[in-house]
């Protein structure tokens, strides 16, 4: 693993000259890695790249642990159930400290779909059977015999980090789960659903958000059409990396593309129309 | 309820008016078709049903048999009905493409003679939920067949489904009955690869639950496959293709072992996973007795199916080619045979649509290996209602964001795209690969353009065609 030294929560200080680096712990990408996760995976390393901002990606097959804080971002994709029952037990017994720990001291972390139930406090699955989870959100699901499925778009408020203000926006995705999320009392939803099912369809509620770590159930996938989003996660990995004042990195100079922008305001203008649009 | 129009409805109303009339008449119309003989073979897949159906039909009809085929593809519960209320008594054999969700559904009022499996592929989860769910609804429909009435042809490269007809003989075997069971598959390491691509479907044993492993993989998970632990093996395929050579986009030359006699097929069907499409074709055939002298020569008439590497001739010179894509396996099918062809694709377009027959969820594009394609074409036209999605995927494939020309309409996109041919290729071939809705609507205008036929004129076409191969065989 890597001799990065994570002696100190506050990361190492970016010197001049030297190119800031972001380490991704993308968890059990073998298994849990449908609806597009590759596509976050590409769009963080590429919108890196482009900030001159080195990225490394690692995976963890079942079975492997990590040490929390040598890594600043960790991603957790969806799988289809039995993919996910199948790693479910596993992840509890071999992650929950590190992963708890992680977030604990500035870690930031995006999990989609599969991977957000898996990181509440269980999954009660279409087979009935009960699938622990790591527990960092205080929250848990259970399997219905209907899928909730379509476009979304939520409101979200991301919290200020370090000197990088506080932003609030639209996020917008696609659903596809048979599970309804209820949030614990101290679970803060991601956002607010505009359009769509969200969480359960009836609270109002999507997603969790505890520190820097997200989980949702948006693909599509979610941050190539939300770039604000990538970018705040980004912005929690380097401060993670290099020190809260270094957050503020992902917004020097004007280097992504000028088609790109364009595209991405295209993408998401007809996602979120879409999900106006959806009759339910 | 919305999925029911995700497969295709088009010609379907009769169909539809009876059902509502008579909801049973699925089951009349078979029966009495089959007191005079006629026999009912279901074909389903999730990828290439419509090539492989159409192949089966053409090699039936070319032994002499009669075909009732449900040639423009309305392959839902309805169409089937409009198709067997068209045919009245007639025919031999009634060859049926069947919507993989539908299968179900018309199983056990047709009772087929003989069911095709062709594969199981990621289609649309938005729509199925998840893949295994299929899978187990067709197992639940084998179960409630009898296993002495009806001859299952299933592609042995798929383990989902070995697996489920593994089952399916294990139950036969318990009531004493032997399940016919016909196997086929590929044969040919030469044109596979090591290992299991990124849109790998199926890559454990639904028994144990280990990773399956693969000496080799031919298209997504159909390959030689193995549980570790023994629960399943894959089992040796009767009707196989022991030797397969690509020739570009022009044609495939194939082997075929049928039950123990080797035929050679000149396929003009390009692309390795339409070899499987000849394979089931030529082991469907087997199923119900053809002369297997005749399958050869049969396939090797195939042509491409409206849409599917459907290459049309322009009159300002060149031609545009259409290629229908739908999910990451067959798009990771389509982009490796353009781009292992050779061809000059700098005039390629891609029209991304979303609606139900599209699948609503656009992230499959995402899970297809499209860097290898994007690194040969430099430029792509992106088209259709989620062109800019299409766009993103590709800049963040490698493609210079430069290279990505936007052209959400689908008319404009075709004209830009075919004169983006003229001016940079040798021959003037342009590309265009087309979600379903996409494909409709650019049929649609080159038919208004009279560079082509008609969508729907697909039917009488077929026909004449049969008509002239049966005089041939008769004679
Ligand atoms: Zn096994």
């Amino acid at each position: 693993m890597s001799s990065h030294d994570h002696s100190s929560p506050a990361g190492s200080p970016v010197f001049p000259g030297a190119r800031p680096r972001i380490r991704i712990l993308h968890l059990y990408d073998r298994y849990l890695n449908i609806y597009a996760d590759r596509g976050n995976i590409q769009l963080l390393r590429q919108r890196a790249a482009w900030r001159g901002i080195d990225v490394d990606v690692q995976g963890l097959d079942p079975g492997e642990t990590f040490e929390p804080g040598e890594h600043d971002l960790i991603y957790v994709g969806g799988g289809q159930d039995r993919d996910q029952a199948m790693i479910a037990e596993r992840m509890s017994v071999d992650l929950t400290q590190s992963i708890k720990a992680a977030s604990e001291e500035g870690t930031a972390l995006l999990a989609v779909c599969g991977g957000y139930q898996l990181l509440g406090s269980h999954y009660l699955d279409t087979n009935g059977v009960h699938q622990p989870g790591v527990g960092l959100f205080d929250l848990s699901t259970e399997a219905s015999d209907t899928r909730l499925i379509g476009n979304v778009a939520i409101e979200v408020e991301l919290p200020a980090i370090g000197d990088r203000p506080a932003a609030q926006g639209v996020v917008a995705g696609f659903e596809n789960h048979a599970g309804r999320t209820s949030l614990g009392s101290s679970a803060r939803p991601f956002g607010r659903v505009m359009h769509g099912a969200g969480n359960d369809g009836s609270s109002g509620f999507e997603g969790c958000r505890l520190h820097h770590a997200i989980g949702t159930y948006l693909h599509g996938p979610l941050l190539p059409r939300n770039p604000e989003l990538a970018d705040w996660l980004l912005a929690a990995a380097l401060a993670h990396a290099h020190g809260s004042e270094a957050a503020s990195l992902i917004d020097a100079g004007d280097t992504i593309p000028e088609p790109v922008r364009r595209l991405e305001a295209r993408a998401r203008a007809a996602s979120i129309a879409r999900a106006k649009a959806e009759k339910r | 309820m919305a999925s029911r129009a995700t497969g295709r409805e088009g010609g379907a109303l009769p169909g539809k008016v009876l059902l509502m009339l008579a909801p049973s008449a699925l089951a009349t119309l078979s029966n009495r078709a089959r007191r005079r003989g006629r026999r009912t073979i279901l074909v389903s897949a999730t990828n290439g049903k419509t090539t492989l159906t159409a192949m089966l039909a053409d090699v039936l009809a070319a032994t002499g048999l009669e075909v009732v085929h449900n040639a423009t593809g309305a392959n839902l519960r309805s169409g089937i009905a409009t198709t067997m209320l068209q045919a009245g008594r007639r025919g031999d054999v009634a060859v049926l493409e069947t919507d993989e969700a539908t299968l179900p559904l018309v199983a056990p009022d047709l009772q087929p003679d003989v069911i095709v499996l062709g594969n199981l592929f990621r289609d649309q989860l938005d729509r199925f939920g998840e893949l295994e769910v299929l899978a187990d609804r067709w197992r639940e429909t084998l179960g409630a067949l009898d296993p002495a009435l009806v001859t299952i042809v299933y592609n042995v490269d798929d383990p989902l489904i070995a697996e489920l007809v593994d089952a399916h003989v294990a139950r036969a075997t318990a009531i004493g009955v032997a399940a016919h069971v016909i196997p086929f598959g590929l044969a040919d390491a030469s044109v596979g690869q090591a290992g299991l691509p990124h849109a790998a479907d199926s890559r454990f044993c639904r028994r144990c639950g280990e990773p399956l492993a693969y000496a080799h993989s031919w298209v997504g998970h159909l390959g030689a496959w193995t549980c570790p632990n023994g629960d399943l093996v894959r089992t040796a395929p009767l009707v196989a293709a022991t030797e397969v050579q690509l020739d570009g986009l022009a044609a495939t030359n194939l082997a075929i072992d049928v039950a123990g006699t080797s035929i050679d097929v000149r396929l003009r069907i390009p692309g390795l996973y339409n070899v499987y499409n000849a394979v089931a074709a030529a082991a469907s055939a087997h199923a119900l007795g053809a002369p297997t002298a005749l399958i050869g020569p049969a396939l090797g008439e195939a042509s491409p199916s409206f849409g599917r590497f459907e290459r049309i001739p322009v009159p300002s010179g060149g031609t545009i080619t259409l290629l229908l894509v739908k999910n990451p396996t067959g798009l990771n099918e389509v982009l490796r045979t353009l781009v292992d062809s050779g061809v000059d694709i700098s005039a390629t377009l891609f029209a991304l649509n979303d609606h139900i027959a599209d699948g609503r969820d656009t992230s499959w594009i995402w899970d297809a290996d499209l860097e290898p394609f994007l690194a040969k074409a430099g430029v792509v036209i992106a088209s259709g209602e989620r062109a800019a999605e299409f766009g993103l995927r590709a800049i963040y494939g490698g493609l210079d964001p430069e290279g990505v020309l936007l052209e959400e309409d689908l008319e404009d996109a075709m004209y830009r795209v075919l004169e983006r041919a003229r001016e940079f290729t040798e021959h003037g071939h342009a590309y265009a690969l087309v979600t379903y809705t996409a494909m409709l609507k650019m049929r649609a205008v080159i038919a208004q353009q009279g560079w082509a036929r008609a969508y729907w004129a697909n039917e009488p076409r077929s026909k004449s065609k049969s008509r002239r191969a049966r005089t041939k065989a008769r004679r």
